[in-house]
């Protein structure tokens, strides 16, 4: 059961959320790049603020492309990725903060745990340097616990189901205190019921962090159910038809 | 990292093995002489050392390998006291390029050819007129583009006057000890070899008249750079050239140069 | 009596040897995985390139390079007194010049093999560059680059032509058990020269072994 707002989860959970609350701004990203190789150019410019958002699209239109941009992993050739007044790639200004300094949650699609580390490191991994030792595993416990897999805490991702590895691995995303998570088609590998419990988690984490949440599906159904906003992409260029807001039922 | 144990264990005592070695690969206490020798030098000049040991108390260690090879590493720095070539051009070599006193120059021993017949060849040849028969079809020698032994080969061959009727039969050998395997393991039915070869196998080879090609002169010098000093290196030279050295020499298939005093 | 002298050298050396062609072949290694540079190839073909020739031919250029004559050969007496040439120290660098090679293909395999996503996360959970390759790239790729040590250690065991041009062939400093087995031949001491050459298959056969098992776990776990 995911603990109503205001309810206590243990010091460490809420620590990790309410850290990454005071950083909340809305994201603003344009970028602009063509691949010589494969002519595929992407060329879009949204803003997301805190909640979620959803970019939706067919495969192929560039939506992976557009996270590892805001993530830094990717060179746009032109445009700016911002969050409030803090640039991190300005084409123009010749600013580009490294991908360890954006203190940016990427999940991935294929989750990337660490398979040689333990969910308790996997989690650990994105923390502060300066907590010491047995505080960060304090909070890697607390986070597991809140997404109720703290029994696969001392084991290797190989023996996860699929629900747990996806839960590890937002928690590790939360771990790391981010100032914008990015969830790349975090429900694809999942059945019907796994996704609606994962749903309520993906919300949760909407509501108490208050951070820009970017979330990449070509499923219309998720998007209905998640998205505050939606962008919608084709062929890397946004549809003329685009930006529905919707309110949070 | 179970599964690996059972490697590392042997892995563990190789490396013991290694270190044990660390104690005993340590520098000898009195500087030891380095001498550089021509491979085929490897039994005369072992005992000639080892004689030398016990006269002096002067440890010796002998490094044997190609006379050009070990001219050029002389040329590149190695620590050789003296260098005993198998020919006099690498000696001349060595001093050209200063790492070899001149002055230190001596013929140490002449180099002699043998016709070794391949063991159960068709027809054994004994002298260089039985090898125009044309049961021998193959004849071994040391390439006479960079090896002593082989030049004199093919002149023995042309002063015997069967230089034409041998011509297509040669086979090169890159050095005398290849010239000799062919003939050896039956690729060749004879060779043409240098003496020091198989000079403890008198029966098996037939000597060739030294008048039927240059002389081989074998010189040895003193270098600049070595280890124990160019003092103690002209005192080892002296040693090859005493009565008794020589006589190890001879049984081991060198020829002396002509003259008391061992100058070119 | 068992030539003990030369197989313990050789040991050392091969250890010594290993141990550099490890560091600076991984070191190599992981910016050829890793980089996106145009001239990445080049300096693939220039690392590779040793094993084109023959070791006898790259002794020389070595011992060129290295000798008494040459800038770098002065430069290393005025440090540490002694030339590197003609030294243990010059054949362990004999022995790594002709493993390099093998350490860095081998070890640029295994490096690439490693997804490129799990660096990638490990850079947005907050990880530089080196913390990113120690903590995450290295670890996953541990089986080949300890593939490509032993093979390194195997190679720099059967080392022959560039030992003898860049160390020569000094029995008790240089004279590794390769060496001392063609001395051995040489000499007509066949018995020694098969005693020695059989340690040294044996050992050169446990080592390759331990490879084959080590790269075989990959798939068994």
């Amino acid at each position: 059961m995911i603990p109503e707002r205001g309810e206590s989860t243990g010091g460490g959970a809420a620590a990790a959320i309410d850290a990454a609350a005071k950083d909340s701004e809305t994201l603003h990203v344009r970028v602009a790049l063509t691949r010589a190789a494969s002519g595929f150019s992407l060329d879009l410019a949204f803003d997301v603020p805190p909640g979620i958002t959803v970019l939706f699209g067919p495969s192929g239109s560039g939506k992976s492309t557009t996270l590892a941009a805001i993530a830094g992993l990717v060179r746009p050739d032109a445009g700016r990725v911002a969050l409030g007044s803090r640039a991190w790639f300005d084409a123009s200004a010749g600013v580009d903060l490294p991908v360890h300094e954006r203190r940016v949650a990427y999940v991935f699609q294929s989750l990337a745990l660490f398979p040689h580390k333990t969910a308790t490191d996997n989690v650990t991994y994105g923390m502060d340097r300066r907590l010491s030792r047995e505080a960060r595993r304090e909070r890697a416990r607390a986070l597991l616990g809140r997404f109720h897999v703290s029994h696969v805490g001392d084991r290797k991702p190989a023996t996860f189901s699929g629900g747990e590895a996806q839960r590890v691995a937002l928690a590790r995303a939360l771990g790391m205190s981010p100032r914008v998570i990015l969830l790349d088609e975090p429900f694809s590998a999942l059945d019907a019921a796994l996704r609606a419990a994962l749903f309520e988690d993906v919300l949760g984490i909407a509501k108490d962090l208050a951070v820009p949440v970017l979330m990449v599906t070509h499923e219309k159904a998720e998007a209905a159910a998640l998205a505050d906003r939606t962008v919608r992409l084709e062929t890397g260029r946004r549809r003329p038809d685009d930006s529905r807001q919707r309110e949070q039922s | 990292m179970d599964r690996t144990l059972p490697f590392v264990v042997p892995l563990a005592a190789a490396l013991a093995v290694a270190v044990s070695g660390c104690k005993k690969a340590a520098a000898p206490p009195v500087q030891a002489l380095y001498v550089a020798a021509a491979a085929d030098l490897s039994d005369a000049f072992g005992e000639i050392g080892r004689r030398y040991e016990k006269a002096t108390g002067q440890s010796v260690v002998i490094s044997f390998g190609a006379s050009g090879l070990l001219e050029k590493q002389i040329a590149e720095g190695a620590p050789f006291d003296v260098f005993a070539s198998a020919n006099v051009t690498f000696a001349d070599d060595a001093i050209a390029s200063g790492s070899c006193l001149a002055d230190s120059k001596a013929l140490y021993a002449t180099g002699q050819i043998v016709l070794f017949p391949a063991p159960g060849a068709p027809f054994a040849a004994h002298t260089l007129a039985d090898l125009a028969d044309p049961r021998i079809r193959k004849i071994a020698i040391a390439n006479p583009a960079h090896a002593p032994y082989g030049r004199a080969a093919k002149q023995a061959l042309e002063t015997s006057g069967v230089a034409a009727a041998t011509q297509a039969k040669l086979v090169f050998g890159e050095n005398v000890h290849e010239a000799l395997q062919f003939a050896q393991s039956g690729n060749a039915d004879a060779a043409l070899v240098a003496r020091s070869l198989v000079a403890t196998a008198p029966d098996t080879w037939s000597p060739i008249p030294p008048v039927l090609y240059d002389r081989i002169d074998q010189a040895l010098v003193v270098c600049a750079r070595g280890r124990a000093g160019a003092a103690a290196g002209r005192k080892f030279a002296a040693f090859v050239a005493t009565p008794e050295s020589r006589g190890i020499l001879t049984q081991f298939g060198f020829a002396i140069p002509p003259g008391p005093a061992l100058r070119p | 009596m068992f030539p003990w002298e030369p197989l313990a050298l050789s040991l050392q050396i091969a250890t010594a040897a290993t141990l550099v062609a490890g560091v600076l072949g991984v070191a190599i290694a992981t910016w050829l995985a890793n980089s996106r540079a145009s001239w990445r190839d080049l300096v693939d073909v220039a690392v590779t390139a040793p094993l084109v020739l023959p070791p006898t031919v790259l002794g020389y250029y070595l011992l060129v390079l290295l000798g008494r004559r040459s800038a770098l050969g002065h430069a290393v007496e005025a440090v540490f007194g002694a030339p590197i040439v003609f030294t243990r120290a010059g054949a362990v660098v004999a022995a790594l010049v002709g493993s390099l090679p093998f350490v860095v293909k081998t070890a640029r395999a295994a490096l690439e093999g490693v997804d490129r996503t799990f660096c990638q996360a490990a850079r947005t959970l907050g990880a530089g560059a080196l913390r990113a390759f120690f903590t995450v790239q290295l670890p996953l790729a541990r089986r080949g680059i300890v593939a490509a040590l032993m093979l390194a250690f195997a190679r720099c065991l059967g080392d022959f032509g560039i030992t003898l041009m860049v160390a020569g062939n000094i029995p008790g400093e240089t004279q590794t058990a390769s060496l001392a087995i063609y001395d051995a031949i040489q000499e007509h001491q066949e018995a020694t020269a098969s005693k020695l050459a059989a340690a040294l298959a044996v050992t050169a056969v446990v080592i390759l072994y331990a490879v084959n098992r080590l790269t075989a776990a990959e798939h068994d776990s």
